[in-house]
């Protein structure tokens, strides 16, 4: 621990205005989303539910503040690395599986909503699903392959770094990036059919449930995307090696996270009930 | 594996004035901030219970109307609880917490930083729709059950929720920040099972927050699309209002030993130093402030004993309700322990520690009362359940609050310190306040009034019992209202006259905290230097004794 210390110097951590900005940018985002639920006006059953340009508005900037503070942030951290600014390797690794931990929380809730709701339906004889829906069990499960790949990729990536070899640490984690991007892809793909099929998030309580639940996860498998994009970046300019590698190493096992709770929501959401079990 | 050898950026600040300030990623200076922000937001959820208690000054309706009586207590619950004590304990962990284990800083010190910025705008849009014409506040109490959650129009509601997500966000940032920092940024030294046990009363915090807060941050959601976004979660067909309730109460009980537990670390540090004892059973104070943390994730639907759920699991949570009374009991006699044959200096620090247990045993008793589900089906939702969380929070946590606010008032303050005759009147004044203010609410509940309304029944056939009972609530609450007056006057004046100490004024054990800070280590805006020889004991105990000695001469 000692040589982790410092020297005779005092020492505080870098200032920075990214945490200040950041909680704006947020409360901003969140602000457009309270801004757009009230134009919608979705209690009052005559009204035309139609979002305003406003909320629109404040909402896209929101996400323009959160992705632009985030990149102020990351560019932070790029600036730092030469100079070994921060306060250790060791800590990165130790965040992120906490932080990986109290998302299994908030997922283990979203279940807990999906099964009250399938309870709540066969008590109510209404069966699960409790509308016409068929989801396209085929189709996703083959986009669903791409994810999975890419969880090996980026295992294959973890294992070039490491050696040092760090051409192809760049070429296999770009390829992670790719096939992720394939299977954000496919989502948005089903999301389109089953909204012109006229599902909506509210139209049963099974798609609320599975909208919930996928949009959730598809919200996960973007932010992991940029996460490993920035690592992309950061890559190209050399700043990963066999010993410094704490980057990567978290964006991959939050990539591998979100991989895991796809395969839950796989065979809770798809398969089991493809399979009679709902 | 062989880490290269990480630096800390800046011996001290480049940027000066408020740039300082909105820049900074220093431990104590955000500890101090998060400090400030909670008295500015205690002091308006204070303001809001001494209105609904100048109108529950007597029978009917005279100071406020029915509607802005409910904004009231939803905004005095969602203000004390979210943003007084939370941000209270943040700030004194932020500040401590580090010192005590050695650190170099918090592990992640930007993200501390975010912690608190996200708690500014969440207090701000929760107070906003005061301000704004024809806006509603927060209206459906600090736990906003559906379906009134759900119905109710108006986008005041909805910022509720947004401020409550992004407070969630903010404890659940902060909470990961303090377990790396304890799990992995200790010093030269410092082991888990020989830091200070604060540091382990924040530990267990925040274990139970880093689980239980994605599920209520889930409820939340859940509210705004039903609100929002046309879904059914917890009104219309197919839909569970319970499970609202189990999620926020997954979160919610935890969430009432969050705000007591950093609390119960102070008295760990208080009153051994007090008693000139060690703390007695190091290990079993660990391993109780661990058992509560665990336990208290099993007993959450203790709060819906009357919402009809199954018998079984009705009397399964109740047993385990019971159960955690034992780790509760653990502490309290490990602080009797201590203090036993010790020679206790009776300084307000002290003083605080020794209200805290004494109302907090009354706390805990009652709630143990209302664990028993016959009991509470007569007492839920009457002024008794209010006057047992009262006990808890305001005799446990915010008597915790100033016992650990004195007690390190020195390094808070860079060196100045307080005034002990203001403290032991302020004291006082709290403890006969608190007590005139809660303890009849006991008995108002017994007598059958239920909470959260605006108006009761006087009982004349008893001779109007209710409305004294009442009177002798109100007059309570504006003394310990007077009480946090004097404290913060004590405050102004100590930053007046600058009286200063430049040793651990108390005597008795020595304890790191103090140690660095005689040594110059600990100095706002600048980082701790944790690679020096400690301070031979024999010097920083004369130095001790001296300003000791100085103090009682002042
Ligand atoms: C021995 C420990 C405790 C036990 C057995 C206990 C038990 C209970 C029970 C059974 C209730 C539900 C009463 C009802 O609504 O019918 C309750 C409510 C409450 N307790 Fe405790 N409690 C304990 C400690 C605490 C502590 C330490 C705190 C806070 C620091 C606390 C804060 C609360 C709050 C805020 C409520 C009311 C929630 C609401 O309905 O708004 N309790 N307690
Ligand atoms: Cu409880």
């Amino acid at each position: 621990m000692s040589s982790d210390q410092g020297g005779d110097h005092p020492h505080l951590p870098h200032g920075s205005v990214w945490p200040f900005w950041l909680a704006v940018a947020i409360s901003l985002l969140g602000i457009g989303l309270v801004m757009l639920g009230q134009s919608l006006q979705m209690n009052d059953p005559n009204a035309a539910h139609v979002a305003s340009p406003l909320s629109l508005t404040v909402l896209g900037l929101g996400v323009a503040a959160v992705v632009g503070t985030l990149a102020g942030w990351f560019f932070e951290d790029y600036k730092w690395w030469p100079s070994n600014t921060g306060t250790g390797t060791h800590i990165p690794k130790a965040g992120a599986l906490l932080f990986i931990s109290s998302e299994f929380f908030l997922f283990g809730a979203l279940f807990a909503n999906y099964f009250t709701f399938q309870h709540l339906s066969h008590a109510n004889g209404l069966g699960w699903p409790d509308g016409e829906v068929e989801l396209p069990l085929l189709k996703t499960g083959f986009f669903s392959l791409f994810l999975f790949a890419s969880s090996a990729t980026i295992h294959k990536a973890d294992n070039h770094l490491r050696r040092n070899e760090h051409k192809q640490f760049v070429r296999w984690w770009g390829l992670t990036i790719l096939l992720g991007l394939v299977f954000l892809g496919g989502q948005v793909m089903e999301y389109t059919n089953l909204i012109a099929e006229g599902h909506t998030l509210g139209s049963s309580q099974f798609m609320t449930a599975f909208f919930i639940l996928t949009g959730t996860h598809g919200l996960h498998v973007f932010g992991g995307l940029g996460l490993l994009f920035v690592m992309w970046l950061r890559a190209r300019k050399g700043q990963f090696n066999a010993q410094r590698h704490a980057g990567p190493q978290v964006a991959s096992m939050y990539w591998h996270f979100v991989d895991i709770v796809w395969v839950v929501v796989l065979t809770v959401l798809y398969i089991l009930p493809a399979l009679g079990f709902a | 594996m062989a880490a290269a050898e990480f630096v800390m950026a800046e011996p001290s600040h480049k940027r000066t004035g408020l740039m300082r300030w909105l820049t900074t990623t220093d431990h104590k200076e955000i500890g101090l901030m998060y400090l400030w922000a909670g008295f500015v937001f205690f002091i308006l959820g204070g303001i809001a219970a001494l209105l609904m208690r100048l109108e529950l000054f007597q029978p009917g309706l005279q100071v406020v109307s029915g509607e802005t009586f409910n904004e009231l207590f939803s905004l005095h619950g969602t203000t004390m609880v979210f943003l007084w004590i939370m941000p209270a304990v943040a700030g004194l962990g932020n500040y401590f917490v580090p010192i005590m284990l050695k650190a170099k800083d918090m592990a992640y010190p930007r993200v501390n930083a975010l912690s608190f910025w996200l708690i500014v705008p969440a207090g701000i849009l929760l107070y906003l729709p005061l301000l704004i014409q024809g806006w509603t506040a927060v209206n459906v109490t600090w736990v906003g059950y559906p379906p009134l959650s759900t119905t109710f129009p108006g986008v005041g509601l909805d910022l509720w929720i947004l401020a409550l997500i992004l407070l969630g966000m903010a404890s659940t940032l902060g909470s990961i920040n303090f377990l790396v920092t304890i799990f992995k940024m200790r010093g030269p030294g410092v082991t888990l099972f020989n830091m200070p046990l604060f540091a382990w009363a924040q530990l267990a915090t925040s274990v139970l927050l880093v689980f239980s807060l994605p599920v209520v941050t889930v409820a939340f959601l859940m509210l705004l699309f039903d609100r929002s976004f046309g879904t059914h979660f917890f009104t219309g067909a197919g839909s569970e209002p319970i499970l609202y309730q189990h999620l926020f109460w997954f979160f919610g009980h935890p969430e009432v030993y969050v705000l007591i537990l950093p609390l119960m670390g102070v008295l760990n540090e208080v009153i051994p130093k007090f008693s000139r004892r060690p703390v007695f059973g190091y290990t079993s104070m660990a391993w109780a402030m661990m058992g509560i943390a665990i336990v208290g994730f099993i007993v959450w639907a203790h709060h819906m004993f009357t919402t009809g759920i199954n018998p079984t699991v009705r009397a399964v949570f109740m047993f385990n309700t019971m159960l955690v009374g034992v780790p509760t009991g653990v502490k309290v006699f490990n602080w009797l322990t201590t203090m036993w044959g010790g020679q206790i200096a009776l300084k307000a620090p002290m003083k605080h520690a020794l209200g805290f247990i004494w109302l907090f045993v009354i706390g805990g008793i009652t709630g143990v009362m209302l664990g028993a589900i016959p009991v509470d089906y007569a007492l839920h939702d009457s002024y008794f359940v209010v006057a047992h969380f009262h006990y808890t929070m305001v005799g446990g946590a915010v008597f915790g609050i100033f016992a650990g606010i004195y007690y390190w008032y020195p390094i808070l303050s860079n060196g100045r310190m307080y005034n002990e005759k203001m403290a032991n009147g302020q004291f006082w004044l709290m403890f006969v306040g608190f007590n005139l203010t809660f303890f009849p609410q006991f008995l108002l509940g017994l007598n059958g009034m239920p909470r959260r309304v605006v108006d009761y029944d006087p009982l004349p056939q008893y001779g109007n019992i209710q409305t004294l009972l009442n009177q002798m609530s109100t007059v309570g609450a504006f003394m310990i209202a007077l009480a946090v007056f004097v404290f913060l006057l004590n405050v102004a004046v100590s930053h007046r006259r600058n009286v200063r100490v430049s040793a651990d004024p108390w005597g008795g054990n020595r304890v790191v905290e103090y140690q660095l800070w005689e040594q110059g280590r600990v100095k706002l805006g600048e980082g701790l230097i944790v690679d020096h020889e400690p301070e031979p004991l024999a010097v920083t105990e004369a130095k001790a004794r001296a300003a000791a000695e100085r103090l009682e001469a002042a």
